[in-house]
């Protein structure tokens, strides 16, 4: 497969017209939620390239691939990397979203980063020649990474990682750019459990209570829900290792809420759950999402977990550099069909707008989102094969971005039809929030 | 919707807790170690242990633990956990490592890198009274200071000073949140923020910390292993390291990588999978384990440059259970792999457990031979830099037993005075005589040939 042939994008002749695969994904969501997920999909072409991944799945599906396989993110778009501390307290970046997650070829998550970067690009106004570089840029860190870690023992790179810190002094960042990762830094810091506290908790008659702020935040109206918190904590103990199992019961069980989260996943079973710990003043916040077959599933086949949120759970060990200590799996306490994972609802967790940077600054966004991909599909991946087949020079980054502008047209084509199923009332949508 | 108000015992009601304790176990009688009058023949629980060992292998246990009282002292855990039990306690439990002497802290590097000083042997781990691991400790100090050659009142000051750090670390953890206890890690390169270093002491630090960063697979490789025909082999080197034809070797090897990744869970297990086996090898370690099956692995990854070497040791019982109680977990190699990880800032990646595959009740764990394991050299410490490393390894201690203990309640019965401290050191002096007695009576027993050492391996 020669490395040029990705540069190619033609929309299948029998492609299956979009808005219809969003609304078969609404199948199986809450109704209520849905307008919500085309209201939040509608804002721009990137938003909607955000929440398109089914979309996009089906697309690479039909292009060329080397049929060099990965644990693949699945939905690697720019926006599903950022900074969250570590177990031992680093603050890295890295992919930070495994909903899609699945072995298939390296490409495909390639071909949607840089896509999605000259999305990016395209909304901020930037020229075609600055969109082509970052998309480039990106591609090339991808590769000259993946040539690093070809000759590396695997032990070394299951160790590496990417360092806020470490990231920021190797680049030469503008003052401007050096600001913004301050502020992102500075921002994620004060994302914790304590800090949710008070912006998601009231206390009522000396007891911690989660706020409604609906439709966003809600609490469920379940006669049962005693019982079914009981047998979700139950659960929750056989996925996690047995000192995270002593950690956790540490903690007692406060409050429940649906919260509805992301683009792509609105409508999917989101709760929040606050715990609190030793006297009143240690809570900890965890995250139940639901978790749905990856929409690659159709195209790389089915995965070797049976348990949507244990796929998604050794995804994202096997790809970060260093994960959540709490996370795990359970099975719907009323309906064992349904698969959750949780994690940490926020543990240092922050993301770059990547809204107001320049275009400069997106390049350099864009090659540490290469560099971190790469060091995510190397921890699967068989480096040394992948950079051989990459090469040292930059056939196949000029390849890519080839793919990524003809696919920012598909989008741009696809995004105008979900405007129009909106405006048509085809499709209902739940605009601004 | 369950709405009846909870209430979350705050910390100052942990602490009163802890406290009130004192009333029925004052911290003063601590002190107290008095010889059981039914005190078993400390010969006779070496010889019962020896029972469930490699017969060959007794002997070198024997000749370890004869050089002095110190190296008595280390093997000597059962010995020690049976004399711990008479003593009183605040019944006060935490997952205790069950055999806290000095020489079982040390550094090694963390999966994010980092090298860290903390606790790095669990064999005998199980929840315990706190006092036990903190008086053994203690003893092992004052043990060691007198092996040293240092006087009984510097001896007195290195005990006292570790109890201190445990007692003051505890007080700080007592209002922390479970999470920052639980991250919380005492990292090598902070050591000048835990103890006040002389330059001596910094130079010591320096030297066994860049030691233990060599200390690697790929060291090991050319230390340990040779190239015949193009292949890799571990070099034999009699008694200590040998190929050996035991009954369950073979099958102990397929079983075992094939059970260690079941318990190393999918994704540790899919690093695992990566690496080959190359060869296995007996290999003696410790003091007080010597004769228990112990084995190295040598497995290659990417390339023969890419090596990783495992050990595969074997977990019995804990000396503690006969007094604090059977663990939860039916195998001890889970036994001792749950409470290291329950109680270090940060573990082996690699740390797994497994059954032999020909006799279920051997168990065993499996963790990496070496990743940059090292620590300082106590032989020889000037008192002072004894002292210093006695409170750091007392600070270490109080994390551990800070993640799975109610860190307040401890810190409530210690107290801000030092009148546990003293009487711990006490004790360590009164169990520092006993240990003599008892290093005494081995030495008797080699001398008479009730049991065969064999000395100097």
């Amino acid at each position: 497969m020669p490395r040029s042939s990705h540069a190619t994008f033609e929309p299948a002749a029998d492609r299956p017209d979009p808005v219809a695969i969003l609304e078969e994904q609404a199948t199986t969501r809450v109704p209520q939620l849905v307008p919500i997920r085309y209201g939040r999909m509608a804002v721009s072409t990137f938003t909607f390239l955000r929440g398109a991944a089914a979309v996009m799945a089906a697309d690479l599906a039909g292009t060329p691939t080397s049929g060099l396989r990965v644990e693949a993110c699945g939905d690697c778009h720019l926006s599903n990397f950022g900074i969250f501390a570590t177990p031992e307290r680093n603050l890295v970046f890295d992919l930070n979203d495994f909903d899609e997650t699945l072995p298939a070829p390296f490409e495909w998550d390639v071909k949607r980063l840089a896509a999605s970067l000259v999305v990016a690009g395209r909304s901020a106004g930037f020229s075609k020649k600055q969109c082509a570089t970052t998309a480039r840029s990106c591609v090339e860190w991808y590769r000259a990474k993946m040539l690093n870690y070809a000759p590396m023992g695997y032990l070394d790179i299951w160790y590496s990682r990417l360092d806020i810190g470490a990231i920021t002094n190797s680049l030469q960042l503008s003052r401007e750019q050096a600001k913004r990762v301050d502020k992102t830094v500075q921002k994620a810091q004060t994302r914790t459990s304590l800090g949710s506290l008070a912006k998601f908790a009231e206390r009522t008659n000396g007891s911690f209570r989660i706020k409604d702020a609906p439709p966003l935040i809600q609490h469920l109206d379940l006669p049962d829900l005693d019982e079914v918190i009981a047998s979700a904590f139950v659960q929750m103990k056989e996925s996690i290792a047995d000192d995270r199992k002593q950690l956790l019961a540490r903690y007692d069980f406060v409050d429940i809420a649906l919260k509805v989260v992301g683009v792509g996943s609105v409508g999917t079973r989101a709760f929040m759950v606050l715990m609190i710990g030793k006297g009143d003043e240690d809570p900890l916040f965890l995250q139940f999402k639901e978790a749905q077959p990856s929409v690659l599933k159709p195209y790389a086949g089915a995965s070797q977990y049976s348990h949507h949120g244990e796929r998604v759970v050794c995804g994202q060990r096997l790809s970060q550099a260093a994960s959540d200590i709490f996370l795990g799996w359970v099975n719907g306490p009323k309906d064992p069909n349904i698969h959750y994972y949780f994690r940490q609802l926020r543990d240092m967790k922050g993301s770059f707008e990547t809204e107001g940077m320049t275009a400069d600054g997106l390049t350099v966004y864009a090659q540490v989102c290469g560099a971190a991909l790469a060091r995510a599909h190397a921890r699967s991946g068989e480096a040394a094969t992948i950079a051989g087949y990459l090469g040292s020079r930059d056939t196949f980054d000029r390849a890519i971005v080839a793919f990524a502008e003809a696919y920012a047209d598909q989008t741009e084509r696809d995004h105008a039809t979900l405007v129009e199923a909106i405006r048509s009332g085809r499709i209902e949508a739940q605009e601004g929030i | 919707m369950a709405t009846e108000t909870k209430h979350f015992p705050t910390i100052d009601e942990q602490y009163e807790t802890g406290r009130a304790l004192r009333d029925d176990t004052p911290r003063t009688s601590h002190a107290e170690y008095e010889a059981q009058a039914a005190r078993t023949d400390p010969i006779a629980i070496l010889e019962e242990q020896a029972k469930t060992r490699v017969p060959a292998l007794v002997p070198i246990r024997y000749g370890r633990m004869a050089p002095s009282p110190f190296t008595f002292l280390r093997g000597a855990a059962a010995i020690m956990a049976a004399d711990l039990a008479g003593t009183p306690t605040s019944g006060i439990r935490v997952e205790a490592c069950g055999d806290a002497h000095l020489s079982n802290f040390g550094f090694f590097a963390t999966p994010e890198r980092n090298l860290i000083f903390d606790l790095n042997d669990f064999d005998e781990t199980l929840p315990a009274p706190f006092e036990w691991d903190v008086k053994r400790l203690a003893a092992s100090i004052f043990v060691a200071s007198r092996a040293n050659g240092h006087g009984k009142k510097e001896s007195r000051t290195a005990a006292r000073g570790s109890v201190e750090f445990y007692r003051t670390h505890m007080l700080r953890y007592a209002p922390m949140g479970h999470l920052d206890t639980w991250y919380s890690r005492l990292d090598v390169a902070m050591a000048d923020e835990l103890v006040v270093l002389t330059p001596k002491a910094r130079k010591n630090l320096d030297e066994a910390i860049q030691k233990a960063r060599r200390r690697t697979s790929v060291q090991a490789m050319t230390k340990f292993t040779e190239k015949v025909n193009g292949v890799y082999h571990i070099k034999d080197d009699p008694p200590l390291i040998q190929h050996v034809d035991f009954d369950d070797l073979h099958a102990l090897v397929d079983s075992a990588l094939a059970q260690m990744t079941e318990s190393l869970g999918s994704l540790r297990h899919r690093l695992l999978a990566r690496y080959r086996f190359r060869d296995i090898a007996l290999k003696v370690v410790g003091v007080g384990s010597v004769g228990t099956r112990a084995y190295m692995v040598l497995m290659t990854g990417k390339n023969d440059r890419d090596p990783l070497f495992l050990q595969l040791k074997q977990a019995e019982a804990s000396v503690v259970e006969p007094y604090a109680g059977q663990s939860e977990y039916p195998n001890h190699g889970q036994r001792v792999v749950c409470g290291q990880r329950v109680m270090q800032a940060a573990s082996d990646v690699f740390l797994g457990w497994f059954v032999s595959p020909v006799d279920e009740t051997r168990h065993f764990y499996f963790r990496q031979l070496r990743d940059m394991k090292g620590g300082i050299v106590i032989d020889g410490l000037s008192p002072k830099r004894f002292r210093l490393y006695s409170e750091a390894c007392g600070a270490a201690l109080a994390r551990a037993h800070a993640r799975s203990g109610v860190a307040a309640t401890i810190a409530g019965y210690l107290g801000k005075g030092d009148d546990f401290d003293r009487a711990i050191a006490e004790f360590a002096e009164a169990y520092a005589g006993q240990t003599e007695r008892d290093h005494a009576a081995l030495v008797e027993a080699i001398r008479s040939g009730r049991v065969d050492a064999l000395e100097g391996v």
